[in-house]
């Protein structure tokens, strides 16, 4: 009996070999490239290593199909549209009255779905947001076609901010650039019709690293025009100064203010300004405008709002972002 | 012929009256010349006795000292006085010193006696037939050569003894000397590990190795490499069937997922080599082993003519063994 075993346990080995060697060791698998949302890659990839399959971005860390990204496009308000509102203005004193309907007109790619659905590519919904808030979530309708939504916006006149985001059902952003779009607008008093000025570019919430490091800043203007430098106070000219992380607007009494200017904006409305190192953390952008010799613009015209005093009766004009400086 | 000088001696001067028993009766004579006693003669006094020439003669009353006759005779004497001592060595240098003074037949007589004592044959023969051609007329010649067939009688007898002593001899030396060479032979076998001699390799031998050898390495090759590569290939396909069936839960880019299947493509590439190549070395090391194994079969089944010998060394010599 032991050899019968013996002899029948040399017949399996035998015979599991031999599969293993007909078809267990083999290699079967056929890689097919066409497959889209399998393959993993990352947006920061060298774009010379083509983490993807041609025809195929990367979008959350997975290979999708180039021609079906969920993209936005924002028709209305305009870039940098001013509406005439009934708005408060600080020089009337605290904001008053009940939020202003803005209509966003928008169109994209997207299969609109509810929140909550198992993730399919290019199914989602749409997340507004108004200076940073979210307001408002949009999951039915065609946005193939235009789609106009009315946005409550803050009743303050001064520049606003839309953005538009496609979400996934599983509300995960999606985070190709075309999901996201941006549109920077004005609301002004009819009464005050002040000059207004807005830092562009860097986006709210733009993240850098904790280096120093050079980036372009983009301004925008109401009611006031960017010119070089020159020795003649002209209203509503004059140029702009960026400060990194000061505190604003205290700091336009304070003779160090001046210690985190790091650039100026004339007629060309962008420079390039060098962040200096920081650590993990909020920053602060501040763009402010100067009269063409330098001087702080203020309101009114004839105001100096870098002598102390109260700032609602010398006002100056200026734009504090936050940026966010956070480690590689 | 009577020796007349030898019928004269008188009885004081007979030396041969010392001789009945050596000469059988012969009477001895010796011719001497004047007052000095006669040679000496030689013990044979035959008839024929040639008596000492007169020029040999000394004077009378004188005897020389040098005289040869008297120096033969004074050998004579010894000779005599030898011969009945038994002292024949002796008795023969005499009685030749006797002869080479004094030439007379008679002393070839005596040598003969001497010779014959002494169990030389040979030379006994010579002297007797020396004798009988010195004295052709013997008186005694019958017995003589009665004698000297005798002599070559015991000449033939005594050579034949001697042969076989020396055939004895040498069969005796040659044993000794292969009993020696075997105490000589022993002792190195005693020092020397035990030696195995081997008529000749075990039929097949070479093929049974080298087939084995191949076979082994051949199933090595196919299956260890076989298994080993197809391991690693159905690995990589597996990983690359989950990514593509189970949604990439290893989060594998698709850089990653070629780079597996071009190895598991590798991997496969060099399987089949390996298998196949293994199949070949193990094919043709079976075969060698299956034509090495046959070749010991005819060979152990007698249809061939090897046969294997083993010599061994044993406490007794050296035994022979072997598998016919």
């Amino acid at each position: 009996m032991r050899t019968h075993d013996t002899n029948h346990r040399t017949a399996s080995q035998r015979l599991t070999v031999g599969l293993l060697l007909l078809c267990g060791g083999c290699y079967t698998a056929e890689l097919d490239p066409e497959l889209t949302g399998l393959f993993a890659c990352d947006e920061d990839d060298d774009e010379a290593s083509t983490p993807c399959p041609s025809g195929q971005t990367c979008v959350n860390h997975r290979c999708e199909n180039a021609d079906a990204l969920p993209s936005l496009t924002v028709l209305a308000p305009e870039d940098e549209e001013s509406l005439v509102e009934n708005v408060s203005d600080v020089l009337m004193g605290m904001p008053q009255g009940p939020a202003i309907d803005v209509i966003l007109s928008f169109q994209g790619s997207l299969e609109l779905s509810s929140p909550g659905e198992d993730h399919e590519f290019g199914e989602g919904h749409v997340v507004v947001y108004v200076d940073g808030d979210e307001r408002l979530v949009i999951d039915s309708g065609d946005i193939g076609a235009t789609m106009a939504v009315e946005v409550q916006v803050p009743p303050v006149a001064g520049a606003h901010r839309f953005v538009l985001q496609a979400v996934r059902n599983d509300g995960l952003p999606y985070d190709n650039p075309e999901a996201t779009a941006t549109r920077l607008f004005w609301l002004e008093s009819p009464v005050t019709r002040r000059p207004f000025v807005a830092v562009k570019s860097p986006w709210p919430g733009t993240t850098f690293g904790p280096e120093d490091q050079t980036i372009e800043v983009e301004l925008a203007t109401l009611n006031f025009d960017l010119v070089d430098p020159s020795n003649t106070k002209v209203e509503g000219q004059g140029h702009a100064h960026i400060h990194y992380d000061e505190g604003f607007p205290m700091c336009l009494q304070n003779p160090a203010c001046d210690g985190g200017y790091i650039g100026i904006i004339g007629q060309s409305r962008t420079t390039e300004v060098t962040l200096p190192p920081s650590g993990a953390q909020a920053a602060e952008l501040t763009a402010v405008l100067r009269h063409i010799d330098h001087s702080a613009y203020g309101l009114p015209f004839d105001c100096d709002p870098t002598v102390p005093g109260p700032l609602d009766l010398c006002m100056p004009v200026f734009e504090t972002i936050e940026i966010l400086r956070v480690e590689d | 012929m009577t020796n007349p000088s030898y019928d004269r001696r008188g009885p004081a001067f007979d030396p041969m009256a010392m001789l009945p028993r050596l000469l059988r009766g012969r009477t001895v004579g010796v011719a001497m010349a004047g007052a000095l006693v006669l040679a000496p003669l030689p013990v044979h006094a035959g008839p024929e006795a040639t008596p000492p020439p007169e020029d040999a003669t000394p004077p009378e009353g004188e005897p020389s000292p040098d005289d040869p006759v008297q120096r033969a005779m004074e050998a004579y004497r010894s000779g005599t006085d030898n011969y009945n001592n038994a002292r024949y060595e002796e008795a023969l240098a005499d009685f030749r010193e006797a002869a080479s003074l004094y030439a007379s037949p008679d002393f070839q007589y005596n040598i003969g006696l001497c010779y014959e004592k002494l169990e030389k044959y040979e030379e006994a023969i010579g002297a007797f037939t020396a004798y009988l051609r010195a004295k052709p007329s013997a008186e005694d010649r019958p017995n003589v050569e009665n004698r000297i067939e005798q002599l070559k009688v015991q000449r033939d007898r005594k050579q034949r003894e001697d042969e076989e002593a020396r055939e004895a001899e040498k069969a005796r030396a040659a044993e000794e000397a292969r009993a020696a060479e075997e105490a000589r032979a022993a002792a190195a076998r005693a020092k020397e590990p035990p030696v195995v001699i081997e008529t000749g390799p075990p039929p097949g031998r070479a093929l049974i190795l080298g087939g084995s050898a191949l076979a082994g390495v051949g199933g090595v090759l196919a299956l260890g490499g076989g298994i080993a590569l197809g391991v690693l290939a159905r690995q990589r396909s597996l990983d690359v069937e989950r990514a593509q069936t189970e949604g990439n839960p290893d989060e594998l880019s698709f850089a990653e997922l070629q780079q597996l299947e071009d190895e598991g493509k590798r991997f496969e590439g060099i399987q089949v080599g390996l298998v196949a190549a293994g199949a070949v070395v193990g094919v043709t090391g079976a075969v060698l082993l299956a034509l090495g194994l046959r070749k010991r079969s005819a060979a152990m089944n007698g249809d061939g003519s090897a046969a294997r010998a083993r010599l061994l060394p044993s406490a007794t010599g050296v035994v022979l063994t072997g598998r016919f």
